[in-house]
C-alpha cells in the first residue's frame, strides 16, 4: 500500500509512517554504531559506556574510572545518571558526616539547626566549585561538543526520514507544512522590515523638507552647477 | 556551658522558627501560589519594528528632570527584560523613572526560528539608530545616553564604534561581554572545535530556549538549591516570597537567539574573539572599539560566572574615551541590576554618574 493510497485511511498511513520511521531509527543506528546513540544513553546499556578522564577525576566523588568497553576513546562522558546520583549521594554522605562530627565533638549547642544551614550551605558553594572545575577543562568541553554533535546529527536524521512523511500527511489533509509556514513568516517578516525601511527613508526625507523649510532661502541659487556670473 | 534547661529552651525556639518557615512556605506556595504582580512601571510604546518595540516609561508623580533621554538595551534572545522592572521597589526601570531620568527600553520581542536572519548587521545599523531616533524625537532632546546592559552592550559598543559621530552622550555597560577569551564557561564550550553552531542553526534556526535553558543551567548546577536554601533562611522576611516568585518565574522563562546571531555570538566573539581582537566585521566594516570616546561607565559584578569581570572589564582598555569608569560590585550577572542590593549600589551610582554628565 503506497502513501497515496494510505491518505483516506489515517490507520493506516500512522501505521505505515510509524513503520518506516522505526526503520530510519534503526537503519541510522545499526549504520554507526553506538556512536549515533547520545552517549548519555549508554549507561542503560551495560556499563560499557566509556570513561570521562580529567585531571583529578580519580579524587572527584562519582567521577572515578569506568570498567569496560570504551569506543569513544578518553573524551566520552561516563556519568550516566547513575552516576549523577552517586555523586549527588556523595555530596549528601559528606554532609550528614559533617553534621554528626559536629554533633559529635562536644556539647551540641542550641544553634544546631543553623549550623547545619551554614554547613548545607557550603556545602553547596563546594560542589559549585567542584561542578565548575570540572565543566571547565577543555576535555569536558570537548565531550559536551562531541555529544551536542552526534545529538543533532542523530535528530538530523531523524528528523530526514520522518519529514516526508509529515509533509505528505499534511498536504492530504490539506494543511500547510512546516517549511511553508516558515517561508511565509520569513516573507511577513521581510515585508515588516521593507515597510519600516520605507517609514524611515519618509521621516528623513520629511525631516530634511522641515528644514529646507525653516531656513531662509538662500541669495539666488543658479539652477545651473556654472558659477554665478559676475555683476560687473 | 549551656544548661540543659536553656538548651531545651532555644532548641524549642529553634524548632518553633522552622515551623513557621513551614508554614510560611506553604502560605506562599500551596495557599497563595500565584506570581506576584511584575512590571507595573507605567509606559506606552514609542515605535515597533516586526517583534521589537521600543517602550517610554513615566512616573505617574515625578516629573522628567534630566535633558538627556536613557536609553536601555538589553540583551538579544536568551530571556525577557522584565527582569528591569520586576516589582515595585524591586525595579532598575521604576528607580530611574522615580529619579527624574527619562526612561526608555528596547525589547528585543520573543525571537522564534523565523528571526533567524536576525543578527548584528540588523541589530547595529537598523534597529539600534531608529531606537535612538525615535526616542530623541519623542523627547525633543538633542543626544541619548546608552545604557548596554549584557549583549546589549556588546551591540552598543559595536553601533559607538561604527559610528562616532553619533548623537550618544554617554555610555553605560553593564555586564557587556568585550573580551570574550576571558568569557568563563561558556568561553572554553564555544571555543571547542567540536561544538557544533552551525548544526544547532541548520536544525533549530537558532538556539532554541530549551538549549539555553539547559546552557546557562549547566554554568551552575548547584543554583537553584543555593536559591531554594537562600529562600528556606529568609521565608520570614517580609515581601521575600514574592521577590522569590518573580525572580524564579522570569529565571526560567527562557527564549531563544537568532540562529544569525548566535552564529556570530558563538563563531566570532566566543571562539575568535574577533571583537575584542579588532576584527570583527560588519557589513564590511570593521569595528574598532578604540573609535568609542563618549563618557563610559563599564560596571561588572563580582560573582558574575556568565561575564566574569575581567571580560566586561576589557572595554575600559580598549575605547579611547577620556572619561571613563570601571566599578566591580557585589553580586551575580543579574543579581547587580536586578537584586535587592542593585538598589544599594548600582541604581544610585548610575543616577549620580549620569547626571553629572547631564549637563
Amino acid at each position: 500500500m503506497t502513501t497515496q493510497d494510505n491518505a483516506a485511511n489515517p490507520f493506516e498511513y500512522w501505521r505505515e509512517m510509524f513503520q518506516k520511521s522505526t526503520e530510519a531509527w534503526a537503519q541510522a543506528a545499526a549504520s554507526q554504531g553506538n556512536a549515533t546513540w547520545p552517549p548519555f544513553f549508554g549507561a542503560a546499556s551495560g556499563g560499557t559506556t566509556p570513561g570521562f578522564n580529567f585531571p583529578g577525576a580519580g579524587q572527584m566523588p562519582g567521577f572515578g574510572s569506568m570498567p569496560g568497553d570504551n569506543p569513544f576513546g578518553q573524551f566520552a562522558p561516563h556519568f550516566s545518571a547513575a552516576d549523577f546520583q552517586q555523586m549527588w549521594q556523595r555530596f549528601y554522605n559528606t554532609w550528614a558526616e559533617q553534621a554528626q562530627q559536629t554533633m559529635a565533638s562536644g556539647t551540641p549547642g542550641p544553634e544546631v539547626f543553623l549550623n547545619a544551614q551554614k554547613q548545607w550551605q557550603e556545602q553547596l558553594e563546594s560542589m559549585a566549585k567542584t561542578f565548575a572545575e570540572v565543566m571547565g577543562t577543555e576535555a569536558f568541553a570537548n565531550m559536551l561538543g562531541r555529544y551536542m554533535e552526534q545529538t543533532l546529527v542523530w535528530q538530523q536524521r531523524m528528523a530526514n526520514a520522518a519529514e516526508p512523511q509529515q509533509d505528505a500527511m499534511l498536504k492530504s489533509l490539506n494543511m500547510p507544512s512546516r517549511g511553508q509556514i516558515d517561508r511565509l513568516f520569513e516573507r511577513v517578516i521581510g515585508l515588516e522590515d521593507r515597510i519600516d525601511d520605507l517609514e524611515d527613508e519618509n521621516r528623513k526625507l520629511r525631516s530634511q523638507v522641515e528644514a529646507a523649510l525653516r531656513t531662509p532661502p538662500a541669495r539666488s541659487r543658479s539652477r545651473s552647477t556654472e558659477p554665478p556670473a559676475a555683476t560687473e | 556551658m549551656v544548661s540543659s534547661a536553656e538548651f531545651a529552651s532555644k532548641f524549642q525556639e529553634e524548632v518553633n522558627k522552622n515551623m513557621e518557615r513551614v508554614r510560611a512556605m506553604v502560605d506562599a506556595f500551596v495557599v497563595n501560589p500565584a506570581d506576584p504582580p511584575m512590571a507595573l512601571t507605567h509606559r506606552e510604546i514609542i515605535w515597533k519594528r516586526g517583534k521589537t518595540r521600543l517602550y517610554r516609561y513615566h512616573s505617574l508623580e515625578t516629573p522628567v528632570t534630566h535633558p538627556v533621554p536613557y536609553l536601555i538595551v538589553p540583551w538579544l534572545g536568551i530571556s525577557r527584560p522584565y527582569v528591569l522592572d520586576l516589582m515595585p521597589g524591586a525595579s532598575m526601570i521604576e528607580y530611574l523613572v522615580d529619579h527624574g531620568h527619562d526612561v526608555y527600553l528596547l525589547d528585543w520581542g520573543e525571537i522564534a526560528e523565523e528571526d533567524k536572519e536576525l543578527g548584528f548587521e540588523e541589530a547595529v545599523f537598523k534597529i539600534l539608530p531608529r531606537a535612538i531616533d525615535r526616542a530623541m524625537e519623542t523627547s525633543e532632546a538633542t543626544e541619548i545616553t546608552l545604557n548596554g546592559l549584557c549583549l546589549g552592550g556588546t551591540i552598543s559598543s559595536c553601533y559607538l564604534a561604527l559610528n562616532p559621530d553619533s548623537p550618544v552622550r554617554n555610555f553605560v555597560a553593564v555586564v557587556a561581554p568585550i573580551n570574550f577569551e576571558e568569557g568563563g564557561l561558556f568561553r572554553t564550550w564555544l571555543n571547542d572545535p567540536h561544538f557544533p553552531a552551525e548544526l544547532i542553526v541548520q536544525r533549530y534556526n537558532g538556539l532554541p530556549s530549551s538549549l539555553m535553558n539547559t546552557g546557562f543551567k549547566m554554568l551552575r548546577p548547584t543554583l537553584e538549591a543555593q536559591a531554594l536554601s537562600g529562600l528556606w533562611a529568609n521565608i520570614n522576611r517580609p515581601g521575600y516570597s514574592d521577590g522569590y516568585k518573580a525572580m524564579s518565574r522570569w529565571a526560567n522563562d527562557f527564549i531563544g537567539m537568532p540562529g544569525r546571531f548566535f552564529s556570530q555570538l558563538s563563531q566570532d566573539m566566543y571562539a575568535r574573539n574577533s571583537l575584542y581582537g579588532g576584527e570583527f566585521i560588519l557589513n564590511g566594516r570593521r569595528v574598532d572599539l578604540s573609535r568609542i570616546a563618549q563618557p563610559l561607565l563599564v560596571v561588572a559584578a563580582n560573582q558574575d560566572f556568565i561575564v566574569p569581570a575581567p571580560c566586561a572589564r576589557s572595554l575600559m582598555d580598549a575605547v579611547s574615551s577620556e572619561d571613563k569608569e570601571y566599578v566591580e560590585l557585589p553580586g551575580g550577572h543579574i543579581s547587580v541590576f536586578s537584586g535587592r542590593q542593585a538598589h544599594q549600589t548600582l541604581w544610585p551610582k548610575i543616577d549620580e554618574w549620569v547626571s553629572a554628565r547631564a549637563t
